[in-house]
């Protein structure tokens, strides 16, 4: 059976494999854990939940540098280097579980010597501000043109998706998850309006991109903004479009769970990526 | 509730994910907003649809702190800091005609023009409603649109992509909420009936010992207050008030009915709100008290919107 992969990737980009015997390997981690709270009022025989909640998760892991002396030295050094970088710039690493990720901040470190020489025995504990898994599920489209019609007969279908017909506007992209979900969009220039309806929600934004600008449409809370409507101009500038979007609807509103219609003109390109929230990382992972 | 960040010239900036509390009502109130956020680019914010939102003038840093208090009028309380003054060689400023015309007149060179009148007519025709000098716009705006069943209705909202926020004021009927089973209200209202105030003030004005300026001023039955006792024996409760640097008898009898209006037995409405209900200050509350009808109008609202959810209490004007 193949391995889950399981790595750590710094904010410096430093990615650090977890189960890399001969290198660092984990001896034990609980990341399939997790606990719900709950909001409630009291009832004459019991309660009614209001709702529930979550407290930021907290992971353990005991790692094994089990190189040779130098390099397990040299490992370490590298390895808390980073984690102390995430917590000083208070800008997260990632753990990554086969398909699901989640940022994370190395917040503790305890090293001694291992069970056998000169291997190195590494408690870390994880501290996770949003405690969800996220799976990224990703569906790209191509705008209706001649040349495209040629090219899509290549087209990968690594993703679980179906055409309605090769000339139709709309496409079926099935998440297979039961919650709603952020995503982020990515539509290549030139157009003059990004108008896409997504499950009968409009995404719309009202402004114009040069064929080398793209403009990228993400949910996902960042910093004190919840969501983020920006292009990426052809200088390399980056300009806020927040302003442009059509108030008449909700440019961050979360998919829907199950299966999406993705529904536009299709005269310009989109990628489409859909983050799933997991409680734990997902226990079929592909990889 | 979404609260949108805005820069100085009233264009979206994003989404703000942070709480903030909000009180408006009449310029007795506070008419603030304040939030605790981190250093942001933004020059203010608002909540679509809503007069939830204005400008930070007032920024707090703690050193050591990642965040800094922000505080600013809301765009009821801008008109707070401006007065409605006498036109040239008058000595009032009188207003006629409809409401909504009545504010934009009144409204054309306030801030530069910052607030939006819509051209539509109100419905309600203002007949030579003179201001009290030097009233500051809201008060005068308010109490002018009271005196003919209606209140004043601000909203801020962003026209279409691209435009700058727009911020509109105009003239609505005030509506009357609440009936007369406090049970079938879909509010919750506390009602408090205080007996136990003052119904007996003892002024003491100008001058020496038994010398002294001296008015008796009591509370009636139907809470007027004059220079007739009503309640006696064991129902007087009685207390002094000391005036005196007063110019004259009048002025201490002006002084001291304000002062025992202040001290008497009153009966208060509060009201409390689940999300997605609205009233809006100036609109009027009815509720029954042991078998009597109260009608009070919305003086105040409290509001407090937590990750995005709004919470809103309100406070009535004090029925003595």
């Amino acid at each position: 059976m193949k391995s889950v992969v399981l790595t750590y990737t710094g904010s410096s980009g430093n990615v650090y494999d977890l189960k890399t015997k001969g290198l660092i390997r984990t001896k034990t981690a609980n990341f399939h854990t997790y606990e719900w709270k709950m909001d409630v009022t009291k009832q004459q025989y019991g309660v009614t939940v209001d709702r529930f909640t979550r407290d930021p998760a907290t992971y353990q892991a005991v790692l094994i540098f089990d190189g040779s002396y130098e390099s397990n030295k040299e490992m370490l050094e590298r390895l808390h280097a980073d984690f102390e970088r995430d917590i000083l710039n208070n800008t997260p690493g990632k753990l990554t579980w086969g398909d699901c990720s989640i940022d994370t901040f190395a917040y503790y470190s305890s090293t001694e010597p291992g069970d056998t020489k000169p291997d190195a025995k590494n408690t870390v504990k994880f501290y996770c501000p949003r405690p969800f898994w996220v799976q990224e599920k990703k569906i790209s489209i191509f705008a209706h043109t001649p040349e495209i019609l040629e090219t899509d007969k290549a087209y990968d279908y690594q993703y679980d998706y179906s055409y309605v017909g090769m000339l139709d506007q709309r496409v079926r992209f099935d998440t297979k998850h039961y919650a709603e979900s952020d995503f982020r969009i990515v539509a290549y220039g030139p157009f003059s309006l990004f108008n896409v309806n997504i499950s009968g929600n409009i995404y719309r934004v009202e402004y114009e991109i040069s064929a080398a600008e793209a403009m990228i449409i993400d949910s996902r809370q960042k910093g004190m903004y919840k969501g983020e409507a920006y292009v990426l101009k052809s200088d390399g500038s980056v300009a806020n479009v927040f302003d442009y979007r059509s108030p008449s609807y909700q440019l961050f509103k979360r998919l829907p769970a199950g299966i999406l219609t993705i529904d536009y003109s299709r005269t310009y390109g989109i990628d489409l990526s859909v983050f799933i929230e997991r409680s734990e990382p997902i226990w079929n992972s592909s990889q | 509730m979404e609260l949108i960040a805005i820069d100085a010239q009233l264009h979206e900036i994003g989404y703000l994910v942070t709480d903030v509390d909000i009180e408006v009502g009449t310029s007795a109130a506070l008419n603030n907003f304040e939030m605790n956020i981190p250093p942001i680019e933004a020059a203010g914010f608002y909540a679509e649809g809503t007069e939830y939102g204005g400008f930070f003038e007032y920024i707090s840093e703690k050193s050591g702190s990642s965040t800094a208090k922000r505080k600013g009028w809301t765009w009821r309380g801008l008109l707070s800091q401006d007065i409605i003054e006498p036109p040239e060689g008058s000595d009032y400023r009188i207003v006629s005609g409809d409401a909504n015309a009545v504010l934009s007149s009144l409204l054309a060179n306030v801030l530069g023009g910052f607030f939006v009148v819509p051209d539509t007519v109100s419905g309600c025709t203002i007949n030579s409603y003179q201001f009290p000098l030097y009233v500051n716009l809201l008060d005068g705006i308010s109490d002018m649109l009271a005196e003919y069943g209606y209140r004043l209705s601000i909203h801020a909202e962003k026209p279409a992509a691209g435009d700058p926020v727009a911020v509109t004021v105009e003239a609505v009927e005030a509506e009357t909420v609440g009936g007369t089973a406090n049970e079938d209200s879909p509010y919750e209202i506390t009602i408090t009936d205080d007996h136990m105030g003052i119904n007996h003030l003892v002024c003491m004005g100008a001058g020496e010992l038994q010398n002294r300026q001296r008015v008796d001023l009591y509370v009636g039955q139907d809470s007027e207050v004059s220079e007739i006792q009503y309640f006696t024996g064991f129902s007087e409760r009685k207390a002094y008030y000391d005036y005196g640097s007063v110019e004259s008898l009048d002025e201490l009898k002006k002084h001291g009915t304000k002062r025992l209006k202040e001290l008497a037995s009153s009966k208060k409405v509060e009201v409390s709100a689940k999300a997605g209900q609205s009233i809006e200050v100036g609109d009027k509350v009815q509720a029954a008290l042991r078998g009597n009808v109260v009608v009070t109008p919305i003086v105040r609202k409290i509001v407090k919107i937590s990750q995005g959810v709004e919470s809103v209490n309100y406070k009535t004007s004090k029925e003595t």
